[in-house]
């Protein structure tokens, strides 16, 4: 049993934390509608200028498709490379797995910038390899593993004698696979290739490292701005951002949802 | 006439692995339903993925209807397979998943709703087409397993514990369809289970398996009564099996009785006897269970302890000199409780003997 005083506490707590996380990212976001050239707190006034300055700045807009581009290759790539790797591992008496599988993890436990750098010296400075293909390839590696994790967990999920089934009523593995098991581990792809999407869009790290040249990824093009400019174009940018990443977690969750409630 | 052959099978699972299979030879006739029956781990479905296709055996062959199928995959053997997890494809409606197979076969559509609105009839799902797989109960889902592998016309039907998921209260009449279904087909099938009211109520003839060999091949009747086997007697019901041990023994002229420990009097018929006997059971609705001594051998003095009524029939547990001894008794009988001395006689003829 709980006190009147108890519960009261309770809710004050839930509130206070609630507004400590969402107040950081409220507050900036606001300025995106100030009037005021400066970057300052409470906004002035009310205008959509700094989205239409957004467009006008070619970095971003660059930025904006170079991300993108480079985002859905990575993530389609990394999403196609893990179907047949995934559906070897668990299917088959595979030695070794568990540390194939560690391997596999990797990318997510190395301290990215460390990764950035190895795969720096790697793919640009051994292997000659520089701007988008150097881009792309230190993507694939980064989102990899959290592709990895979702085909992963919806291969586990699908139970190996359905497939046995259709091969016993005369299906090749071939076609088993692709009439039974793709059919049911679709949203779980789907699922890999979002969450694939927004973990690419997002580093910043890998970007940094691997984008010598003129190449730059939409966040390293915000860094470069906020080091020559500082007014709300910034604001609003991340404003469209916010609701870009949100729109794709909301779908990611949809279909992860779908996969698991299987 | 034999049809489906497995001939000393031995099987593993990878190179250096302990051996499942440790040959394993069985016969099943056309139109026979042959239970593969053992605790888990015996290599029963094992010995059901080799029969399919599934497990290639590291020596021996399978036959069916004379001609060595070992080097075919699963994918061309036209076997049926029920699963014990019915494995029906989630994505598809009953009839697709019925239609699957035939579909594979590039049998014309006309054909093909005919076929399946045949098997769905004679499994009783009819107008249940269109539902998914998550709609149906665990029942009807084994039908449309079942539907799904009849419906491809199979040489040789394979159920791997198809009853595991049913509520055991549905399960006898199931079983009993299920046998009807198979026997009105004339289709060979090997059922494998661990449950022996399903082998007894399905089979023809009965495998009993242990660790990768096969202990005992019969039909449920002769496997009830003359168990060859210490283990085949005990999954079959003779709940008290006991080493013997050959002290104080007296000679007569057609018995031998052995007197282990004081008031335990084994009474065995010679003509049953061999030199390498090592093991004596009975069933417990074969022993008499009384509060009066009986004036002679063979009886097992001992006192109660658990008296359980279950039914038709009650059980008792007696504590003897030699162990434990279980006995069913019709119920109804009130003046032997738990902590009374009892004694426990028998019908000589009754007495199973065990070499191993």
């Amino acid at each position: 049993m709980m006190t009147t005083l108890g519960k009261i506490l309770m809710r004050a707590a839930l509130i206070v934390v609630l507004l400590w996380l969402l107040f950081p990212i409220v507050m900036p976001l606001s300025i995106a509608f100030s009037e005021s050239e400066a970057i300052a707190f409470p906004p002035k006034g009310f205008t959509l200028k700094w989205f239409y300055n957004v467009f006008e700045y070619e970095s971003f807009v660059e930025g904006f498709k170079l991300s993108t581009t480079i985002a859905l290759l990575a993530s389609l790539i990394a999403t196609l490379l893990n179907v047949p790797v995934s559906y070897i591992l668990t299917r088959f008496n595979v030695p070794y797995r568990k540390v194939i599988e560690r391997v596999f993890d990797l990318p997510i436990l190395v301290p990215q910038i460390v990764l950035s750098f190895a795969l720096l010296i790697f793919i640009v400075k051994l292997m000659h390899i520089t701007s988008f293909v150097a881009l792309l390839i230190g993507h694939i590696i980064i989102v990899y593993p959290y592709a990895m994790r979702t085909v992963y967990a919806g291969l586990s999920n699908f139970n190996p004698e359905i497939e046995d089934a259709a091969v016993s009523l005369g299906a090749s593995r071939l076609r088993a696979f692709f009439q039974i098991v793709v059919p049911n581990i679709k949203e779980s792809v789907l699922g890999a290739f979002i969450s694939s999407f927004m973990i690419s869009f997002n580093a910043v790290a890998i970007s940094l490292f691997l984008g010598v040249g003129n190449v730059f990824t939409l966040p390293v093009a915000m860094l470069n701005f906020l080091v020559m400019k500082w007014d709300p174009t910034i604001s609003a940018l991340s404003f469209m951002l916010v609701i870009f990443t949100l729109t794709l977690s909301y779908l990611s969750e949809k279909f992860i949802g779908l996969a698991g409630g299987r | 006439m034999v049809y489906l052959q497995l001939e000393n099978i031995w099987a593993r699972y990878s190179r250096r692995g302990p051996y499942v299979l440790k040959g394993i030879n069985i016969n099943v006739k056309r139109g026979e339903i042959l239970a593969l029956l053992g605790p888990s781990g015996c290599g029963k479905s094992t010995t059901l993925k080799v029969i399919a296709g599934f497990v290639t055996p590291t020596k021996g062959r399978v036959l069916i209807d004379g001609k060595d199928v070992t080097p075919i995959p699963p994918n061309r053997r036209n076997i049926g397979i029920v699963f014990q997890s019915y494995a029906l494809f989630p994505h598809m409606t009953v009839f697709q998943n019925v239609a699957y197979g035939l579909t594979l076969r590039r049998m014309p559509f006309s054909e093909i709703r005919r076929k399946v609105k045949e098997v769905l009839e004679l499994v009783g799902l009819s107008g249940l087409e269109n539902k998914y797989p998550r709609e149906l109960s665990g029942g009807q889902q084994q039908r449309v397993a079942l539907a799904r592998a009849l419906a491809i016309e199979p040489k040789i039907m394979l159920l791997d514990e198809p009853m595991s998921n049913i509520d055991p209260i549905l399960r006898s009449r199931l079983r009993s369809d299920l046998k009807g279904i198979l026997k009105k087909l004339n289709i060979t099938t090997v059922y494998v289970t661990h449950d022996r009211d399903d082998a007894f109520e399905i089979a023809d003839r009965i495998a009993i398996m242990k660790d990768g060999v096969i202990e005992q091949v019969d039909t449920p009747e002769r496997l009830f009564n003359k168990p060859k086997t210490r283990f085949v007697a005990e999954f079959v019901g003779v709940e008290n099996t006991f080493k013997l041990e050959f002290k104080n023994v007296e000679e007569t002229d057609d018995h031998l009785v052995v007197n282990p420990a004081s008031e335990v009097y084994i009474v065995l018929p010679k003509h049953k006897l061999s030199k390498d006997i090592l093991y004596f059971g009975i069933r417990p609705e074969k022993l008499i269970i009384s509060i009066k001594k009986p004036e002679k051998p063979p009886y097992i003095k001992g006192r109660v302890v658990v008296k359980a009524f279950k039914g038709v029939i009650s059980r008792f547990v007696v504590e003897t000199a030699i162990g434990n001894m279980v006995v069913h008794t019709p119920s109804g009988i009130r003046n032997i409780n738990v902590g009374d001395v009892v004694y426990l006689s028998y019908n000589i003829d009754d007495i199973l003997l065990f070499s191993r």
